[in-house]
């Protein structure tokens, strides 16, 4: 047995992941005086600008512009890639990347295990959930309620919107501004809090976005009601990137979480380029990497957090936590973590945290992969299970006219109008995504572009120039993003048989698509095929049956991606016999471990998760406040 | 018209001359340091085997004196409108060239040069702090500081003499405000209000450009009281003391003596990584390079087009300033799309943005 050396202090909480959900928890903890440690497994990187400068090079210098492009994937520390997606045949798992993939259809999503975590190349989509998203179960007979209402997670959104600063404006992103037919009667109603708003104003529209604003207006039947038909309208995305600060009327301050706020000051870079990033510039590459860090990430949350905790505040980095250790009455009594000293080299040194409180803010993945590496939180038998991602279909075409895309973030607007409706009890909601970069991740645009004139017309010099800008120009592309269902055979386990070098377990992952969001999906494909019509726009949308994420559905294929939205696998509940923790995520096994993240979420829906996971992290960080005043004590 | 109502009439043009000079002065650094930073050279372009960039820093350093710069012209602006005077940005008799004076013959000569330690040393002598203000007030002002001292004390005069209300008469929807600002380098300071509260925000507005720029009041201390945006709400120092960070390749504390060397931490810079560019280039030197010519008329049409839009920013329509934050990047581009083309008389050095305002015909 090898030895495991104890680190000399015991903090209050520690704190596995620097991502979104920890830095949130670190901030909230330290400004109210407890003593937090943060074990990272990434590299020993993002504190200071060189870092974040390296990554700029390495995204620069990198051939395929992935999400995890610009940042290390170490052999101490295998991250998932979006180019290890392969087809899964029969039995045979497909072990290309880091997932185990066991299938029947890939798991496409990825994450990034690093300082800041996902947050460093995030999109910067905010979107709150609907009312009808916490009660699936009672309004459609599906999946499962969640154990608190939209209402109670209310006052936790804004202070989430004002951490990571999003752009938007109040009156505009109410379900009924949205053109969203909603399930419930109530359901715009005080949807957002009177005396509320967004910290800045929405990001401009681009043109590509005014482009398709043309449709607005038109009717599309969903479901079989008449009823149910909707009318497009194309709306602004709330999004964690710096615009316009708004200013409070005169008198009436903003209320934030029912604290009045002045004028939100945008944050820029981290670090000595304070003066960069406090407005976005455009420079059109939030995925992989924002270059001047308009966009939020979680290393602005945790530099504030730093500076409040002072010596209460400690991270330890290049630190792969191991193994959750029991000890009397199921209570954890300390977290063995592998430090590792040279990134790269799979060496390390055991170690063992104390605190008087547990977090696992890792990730729907990686939380579930500790925990069942250390036989924890099993009484459910939930653990590790209905893992939901949002299926990502793209439909592309080309314009009638230019209409300049590359321009701005990666999307600025969206149809919102599928997000709810009666229609939900047969057919999962979809959000349609309308992009800003051509056929970028569509078909690898504008390259492929370039590497099809050349090589298949023989065009060069200024012929090849003017037909490149020409058909550049014009692309226009739709991304959907289709809510899951919570299934128990969706899951992530680990295996003996496959282990990182540093001899943790990889992930091994069951996933495929039910056919109530294969139905979403090809009503999806559908409004898009009847936009792109009313718009003039060619069709040059392509699935083939060779693609990793290709399946049928009623005798058509499609292709889907993931999203990146890794949701569901440790999720809240009412008993420990349908969840894995309680409403404010403290382990129902454990009662001083508590698991925060996306994977606390019950459900999906459609709105991307990372609001509403930090949102959560206020709730929880509230519970862990009381529990360590109280010492632990159940 | 009664002669106190001649002398107004006098004493409000004499002012509205001098911040016209101001804001000539703010936009006259902006070009040197702009070619400057756009000369050193980005990833891939220089021969290392590590893929890190060099010079980011100080490229930091620099951007953030410059856009500060452009912060004071927009304070300058707020002042110049507050008194109901028209800032004038694309008047080509009062638009700088190179090489140059500021202060009309009185400043230091400005040149427009490449990444190099005499750039740099003649950047901190446009920010050299003044030795006497005594002189400066009495109108023999030799540094942009003394300028500023006696713009101050111009503008009180004439506030004590005529009446707050007398000189504040200035339109308030000209006053350009965060909301207008891409705020980088600060916060806008609007010249609004009552008369009185107007000479209050006017005062303080000259008085941020003075500590930002030189540093001249701010006793023996490198700080400028200016608080770097984050958590830990660091003091920014005072442009004179930012490129003497980059001579020394060290960063100051807001603490550190004035007199004494910086003593935070390193600042790397690389010298050789950097365009050669020729100093102060010039129209004539891409006569027999009808290419070079034509891409430096596209530099010089997107400046034109940028000071065109200021002008209307600052005298009409406050929203034309969101507008041209693409037209800075083409100008970037540009400029180093110049700075990598050699010249044709084969001294090895590469051609420049010459920075002139085309004169529509």
């Amino acid at each position: 047995m090898i030895a495991v050396t104890d680190d000399d202090r015991t903090y209050d909480v520690v704190i596995v992941g620097a991502g979104f959900a920890g830095g949130i928890l670190a901030k909230e903890l330290v400004s109210d005086g407890h003593s937090v440690l943060i074990l990272e497994a990434g590299e020993d990187h993002g504190k200071t600008w060189e870092t974040y400068r390296s990554y700029l090079d390495q995204y620069y210098l990198s051939l395929t512009k992935t999400p995890n492009s610009p940042y290390p994937n170490l052999p101490t520390l295998p991250s998932p890639s979006v180019l290890d997606i392969t087809a899964v045949h029969g039995t045979e798992p497909d072990t290309n990347g880091y997932f185990v993939q066991r299938g029947p259809l890939p798991f496409g999503s990825n994450y990034l295990m690093a300082y800041g975590g996902t947050s460093l190349h995030w999109l910067g989509t905010s979107l709150r959930m609907l009312p009808a998203d916490f009660e699936m179960q009672s309004r459609f007979g599906l999946g499962v309620d969640w154990p608190f209402k939209y209402e109670d997670l209310k006052s936790d959104y804004e202070r989430a919107e004002w951490e990571i600063g999003v752009s938007a404006d109040a009156e505009e992103q109410t379900p009924k501004a949205l053109g969203i037919k909603t399930s419930g009667p109530n359901d715009n109603r005080g949807y957002f809090a009177r005396d509320y708003d967004y910290p800045m104003h929405s990001i401009p529209s681009s043109y590509v976005d005014n482009f398709f604003a043309r449709a607005d207006g038109m009717p599309i039947e969903i479901g079989e009601d008449a009823g149910d038909t909707v009318h497009l309208k194309v709306s602004h995305t709330p999004q964690g990137r710096n615009s316009t600060p708004r200013r409070p009327k005169a008198a009436r301050k903003i209320l934030v979480g029912g604290e009045p706020q002045e004028q939100f000051r945008p944050r820029g870079s981290t670090g000595p380029f304070a003066f960069m990033g406090q407005r976005c510039e455009g420079n059109s590459s939030c995925i992989p990497i924002c270059p001047i860090q308009a966009k939020y990430n979680a290393m602005k949350t945790l530099e504030d957090a730093k500076y409040t905790g002072k010596h209460r505040m400690k991270t330890i980095t290049q630190a792969v936590a191991s193994k959750v250790e029991l000890g009397a009455n199921g209570r954890v009594s300390g977290i063995v973590y592998k430090k590792y000293p040279f990134p790269g080299v799979p060496q390390y040194e055991l170690r063992r945290a104390r605190g008087k409180q547990y977090v696992l803010a890792g990730g729907a993945v990686e939380n579930v992969t500790l925990a069942l590496a250390s036989d924890i939180c099993r009484s459910s038998g939930e653990l590790g299970r209905n893992l939901m991602d949002h299926p990502y279909m793209m439909t592309w075409g080309s314009a009638p006219e230019p209409v300049g895309p590359f321009r701005g973030p990666g999307s600025t607007s969206s149809y919102a109008n599928f997000r709810d409706g009666t229609f939900r009890d047969k057919t999962a909601a979809f959000r349609l995504e309308i992009g800003n970069w051509g056929w970028k991740f569509a078909a690898g645009a504008p390259n492929s572009d370039v590497e099809r004139l050349v090589e298949q017309e023989n065009l060069y010099g200024k012929a090849l120039r003017d037909k490149l800008y020409h058909d550049v120009q014009r692309q226009v592309r739709i991304g959907t993003l289709v809510e899951q269902l919570p299934r128990a055979t969706n899951r992530v386990t680990i295996d003996p048989a496959y282990r990182t070098p540093m001899g943790e377990f990889r992930p091994v992952i069951s996933y495929d698509l039910d056919d109530y969001s294969r139905a979403g999906l090809a009503a999806s494909y559908d409004t898009c095929a009847q936009i792109f019509q009313r718009l003039g726009i060619r069709n040059h949308t392509a699935y083939n049956p060779s693609d990793a994420g290709y399946f049928t559905y009623e005798g058509r294929g499609y292709t889907f991606f993931g999203a990146g939205h890794l949701v569901g696998t440790h999720r809240i509940g009412t008993d420990k016999h349908n969840s894995v923790t309680n409403d404010k995520m403290r382990a129902w096994d454990h009662e001083n471990l508590w698991l925060v993240g996306a994977g606390s979420m019950p459900t999906i829906a459609t709105s991307n998760p990372t609001l509403t996971l930090s949102a959560m992290a206020y709730r929880a960080a509230r519970a862990i406040k009381t529990a360590v005043r109280k010492g632990g004590a159940a | 018209m009664t002669s106190k109502e001649e002398k107004l009439r006098k004493t409000r043009k004499k002012l509205c001359e001098l911040l016209q000079d101001a804001l000539m002065l703010e936009l006259t650094t902006i070009p040197p340091y702009a070619t400057a930073c756009y000369s050193i050279l980005e990833q891939g372009q220089y021969d290392r085997s590590e893929p890190t960039i060099v010079n980011a820093e100080p490229i930091e350093v620099i951007r953030q004196v410059m856009v500060e710069e452009m912060l004071h012209m927009v304070l300058v602006a707020n002042v110049l409108n507050a008194i109901g005077g028209k800032p004038e940005l694309n008047n080509p008799d009062l638009l700088p060239t190179y090489p140059g004076t500021l202060l009309k013959g009185r400043g230091p000569t400005v040149h427009l040069r490449r990444f190099c330690p005499e750039q740099i040393k003649s950047f901190r002598l446009i920010e050299t702090a003044p030795k006497d203000t005594g002189p400066a007030k009495k109108g023999d002002y030799r540094t942009i500081g003394g300028f500023y001292t006696f713009i101050m004390l111009k503008l009180e005069e004439a506030c004590d003499v005529f009446g707050d209300d007398k000189i504040f008469t200035g339109d308030a929807k000209r006053q350009i405000s965060n909301d207008d600002y891409f705020g980088a380098g600060g916060e806008v300071i609007e010249v609004i209000g009552t008369s009185t509260q107007r000479r209050d925000a006017a005062m303080a507005a000259i008085r941020k450009i003075m500590e930002e720029g030189e540093g001249a009041d701010m006793g023996d201390r490198a700080g400028d009281k200016d608080i770097i945006p984050g958590p830990e709400g660091r003091e920014d120092v005072a442009h004179y003391f930012k490129f003497n960070e980059i001579l020394h390749s060290r960063y100051y504390h807001p603490d550190d003596s004035v007199n004494e060397p910086p003593t935070g931490g390193d600042l790397i810079v690389d010298w050789s990584a950097v365009s050669p560019m020729q100093d102060d280039p010039c129209e004539s030197n891409y006569e027999k390079a009808p290419e070079l010519a034509a891409l430096s008329a596209e530099f010089n049409e997107a400046w034109t087009g940028l000071l065109d839009g200021l002008h209307i920013a600052f005298n009409k329509d406050k929203s034309a300033l969101r507008a041209l934050v693409p037209n800075m990047y083409n100008i970037k581009f540009l400029a180093q799309k110049l700075m990598r083309i050699p010249l044709p008389d084969g001294s090895g050095e590469t051609a420049g943005p010459t920075w002139t305002y085309l004169v529509k015909k």
